[in-house]
This record gives structure tokens, C-alpha cells and sequence, in this order.
């Protein structure tokens, strides 16, 4: 421990430090014990969880669309072609944009608060790719829908057409205001980030 | 190898616990967020320990975790970091007589509130500093050079000492 010979910080270092003087610090309590290990193994699973349910999710729509579709038919093979290349834009944007940005705790607060601001870089950088994927996604089941619909044998009534364009309308607009929500809650975020690397950054960092 | 890591853990926990407490202290002014702070700063220290490959002291480490986690937690809880702090503090000393006790007690609040009262870059360097870091480990903590914690540190103290004037004319 450094000793100061400043005697008026020294006093200060010993008020600082005398809470906790009365008695060998205790080891933490069982239950707090038990309560950091449930809290870990419950992030672990979470985290396993997340992983899981992206790839199920995608397995999942694939697995849709094949017991669905009529891969004869040039509507179907078109929807299916379509959903592949569309799911393999999202996944490979989702892994790229993600790597690198875990909570690394033990960093420096330097390090911590830069690698605070890149998350919240790449947060922003997905709200950006979010309209673009959606106008991709909208755009191909538009055409794809227009043409299943317009293949059938049967001419389609009114109310599907209205139900169809419905969804494709409320589709976005749910995912826009997301979007919009999400971001200003990561701009916040990051302004109060900046702010602390400006104060950090004052003496230049090491 | 997991029972040598919780020994180790223990043995920081044992170590610099109430170092760390005192830390969620200046992030967080009400006693069971606190409390909910200290816990997470544990969590974190648990998670990141396997990780740990003695680059730096482990009381360095456990600071930079502590450090980091009031951050993030002081923001999540807005307000709670600068909040007014009127309450007894829970941790006393029991060696002392009543009447040594309130007077330290009253020291220790008075220097907790001043120190609360900082801006966070100088909260930080006056904590670690008060907690006895050299300036060394104080520029490992906050990813500093030695020089920059100089000359925080002396700008930190000044502010301090005029905090504490104020908190004294206040009472």
C-alpha cells in the first residue's frame, strides 16, 4: 500500500479506510455466494439460449417454407431462394457487427469506456441496416406475394389482397418504431459515454 | 482448477471486499442498490478471474472491475450516483466508544459526501488513491499514464478540499 507523507491526506487515507477496521473483513455469506452462482450459470444460459434460438429460428423458417412450398412451382422456388439469401444477409451481418464488443470488466476504464462507445457504434450501425434489410425483405415478399397470389387458379378475392398488403404495411412500421426507439435509447447511451471519454481524455490517455 | 479459482476469489474478496464496498459507495448513495452493486461487481470478478493472467496486481484488477461496473451500474440507475445522502452509514466501527464513533462517523460521512460531490474522473483518482494505490496501479486502473495521475490527483485534491470545506460550513 502506498503511504502518503502528506499528513493531512494521510488522515484523510485512514478516515477513508477506518469503516471497516472493527473486525477481520467476513468471507462473503453462503447466500450471497449461492446468488452470484445462479446469477452466472443463469447469464451462461441466456447466452447459450440467445445463440440457439437465432439458429432454431432460422431453422426453423426454413423448415417452414420447405413443407409449405411447391418447389415446382416458380413462385415457391423464388420465395425460398429469396428467404435463404435473406437470412444469410441478416446472420452474417449480425456475427459481423457483433464482433469484438463483449463487457471485457477487467479492461481499464479507458479501454472499458472505448470499447463502451464501439458497442454503441455498432448498435447504431445496426438500427442503420435495419431499414435496408426491411425494404429488402418487404420488396421480395411484395413480388413473390403479388405473384403466388396472382398463380393461383382462382382469382383472389379483395380481402386477401387487403390482408396481404396490410401485413406487408404493419410488418415494417412495427419494426420501424422499434428501430427508432432503439436508437435514440443507444444515442443517449452514448452521449453519456462520450461525455466520460472527454473527461477521461483530458490529460491525454496512456 | 475451479476449487483454485474460489480460493483465489475468496482470498480477494477477503483482501479487498470492503475496498470494494467502499467503491459501490461513491457510485451508489442507497443502501440496497448498493448492495445489489456489490453483488454485481462480485459477479463480474467471478466471471473474469479465469481470464486473469497476472498482467497486473489483483488488487488492480479487482479496482478496474469495481471501477467498471459503478459506471455502467450509475448509469442504468440515473440519479442514484450524485444522489443526497442523509442516511446513517452501516458500516461503524466497533472498537470505538459512542462518542468516538459519532464523531468518526461524522468524519466519514462528510469526507464520503465531498468525495460524492467530485466530478467522476476526479471521484475515481481520489477514491483509488485514498484507498491507498500508488500512483502506478492508479494509471493500471483508469488506463492512464503515472504523469496524468499526477496531475489529476493534485487537481482532485484541491477540488476535495474545498468540498469538504463546504460539507463543514453545511453542518
Amino acid at each position: 500500500m502506498s503511504r502518503p507523507t502528506d499528513p493531512e491526506w494521510r488522515d484523510l487515507m485512514e478516515t477513508w479506510q477506518s469503516e471497516a477496521t472493527g473486525e477481520p473483513p467476513a468471507p462473503l455469506p453462503d447466500e450471497v455466494r449461492r446468488r452470484i452462482r445462479r446469477k452466472v450459470k443463469r447469464h451462461g444460459y441466456l447466452l447459450i439460449l440467445l445463440a440457439v434460438s437465432e439458429v432454431a429460428i432460422a431453422a426453423g423458417v426454413m423448415a417452414l417454407l420447405l413443407h409449405v412450398l411447391d418447389l415446382r412451382q416458380p413462385a415457391d422456388l423464388f420465395a425460398l431462394i429469396g428467404s435463404v439469401v435473406l437470412l444469410a444477409v441478416a446472420f452474417f451481418y449480425s456475427f459481423r457487427n457483433r464482433r469484438g464488443t463483449w463487457w471485457p470488466a477487467a479492461e481499464s476504464t479507458t479501454t472499458f469506456v472505448d470499447l463502451s462507445i464501439e458497442r454503441c457504434r455498432r448498435k447504431l450501425r445496426t438500427v442503420r441496416f435495419l431499414p435496408k434489410l426491411l425494404g429488402g425483405g418487404v420488396s421480395f415478399i411484395a413480388i413473390w406475394g403479388t405473384w403466388a397470389l396472382l398463380s393461383r387458379p382462382v382469382a383472389p378475392s379483395v380481402a386477401k389482397w387487403i390482408e396481404f398488403f396490410g401485413f406487408l404495411i404493419l410488418y415494417p412500421a412495427v419494426y420501424l418504431a422499434w428501430g427508432v426507439w432503439y436508437k435514440r435509447k443507444t444515442l443517449r447511451e452514448l452521449a453519456k459515454w462520450e461525455e466520460l471519454r472527454r473527461g477521461l481524455g483530458e490529460n491525454s490517455p496512456a | 482448477m475451479a476449487r483454485d479459482l474460489e480460493e483465489r476469489y475468496d482470498r480477494i474478496l477477503r483482501e479487498h471486499g470492503p475496498a470494494l464496498r467502499r467503491v459501490a459507495a461513491v457510485y451508489e448513495a442507497d443502501p440496497s442498490r448498493r448492495e445489489d452493486l456489490f453483488q454485481e461487481i462480485c459477479l463480474a470478478l467471478w466471471q473474469a478471474l479465469p481470464r486473469f493472467r497476472e498482467e497486473a496486481s489483483e488488487r488492480t484488477f479487482a479496482f478496474r472491475i469495481a471501477h467498471n461496473r459503478g459506471l455502467t451500474h450509475g448509469w442504468r440507475a440515473r440519479g442514484s450516483v450524485t444522489a443526497d445522502l442523509d442516511e446513517a452509514e452501516d458500516l461503524a466501527d466497533p472498537r470505538l466508544d459512542p462518542e468516538s464513533e459519532l464523531h468518526e462517523g461524522e468524519r466519514r460521512d462528510r469526507l464520503r459526501e465531498a468525495v460524492r460531490q467530485l466530478p467522476l474522473t476526479a471521484r475515481q483518482v481520489v477514491v483509488l488513491s485514498l484507498e491507498g494505490l500508488s500512483q502506478r496501479e492508479i494509471g493500471d486502473v483508469l488506463g492512464i499514464t503515472e504523469n496524468n495521475v499526477a496531475v489529476r490527483l493534485t487537481r482532485a485534491r484541491k477540488l476535495l478540499r474545498q468540498a469538504l470545506e463546504t460539507e463543514g460550513s453545511r453542518r
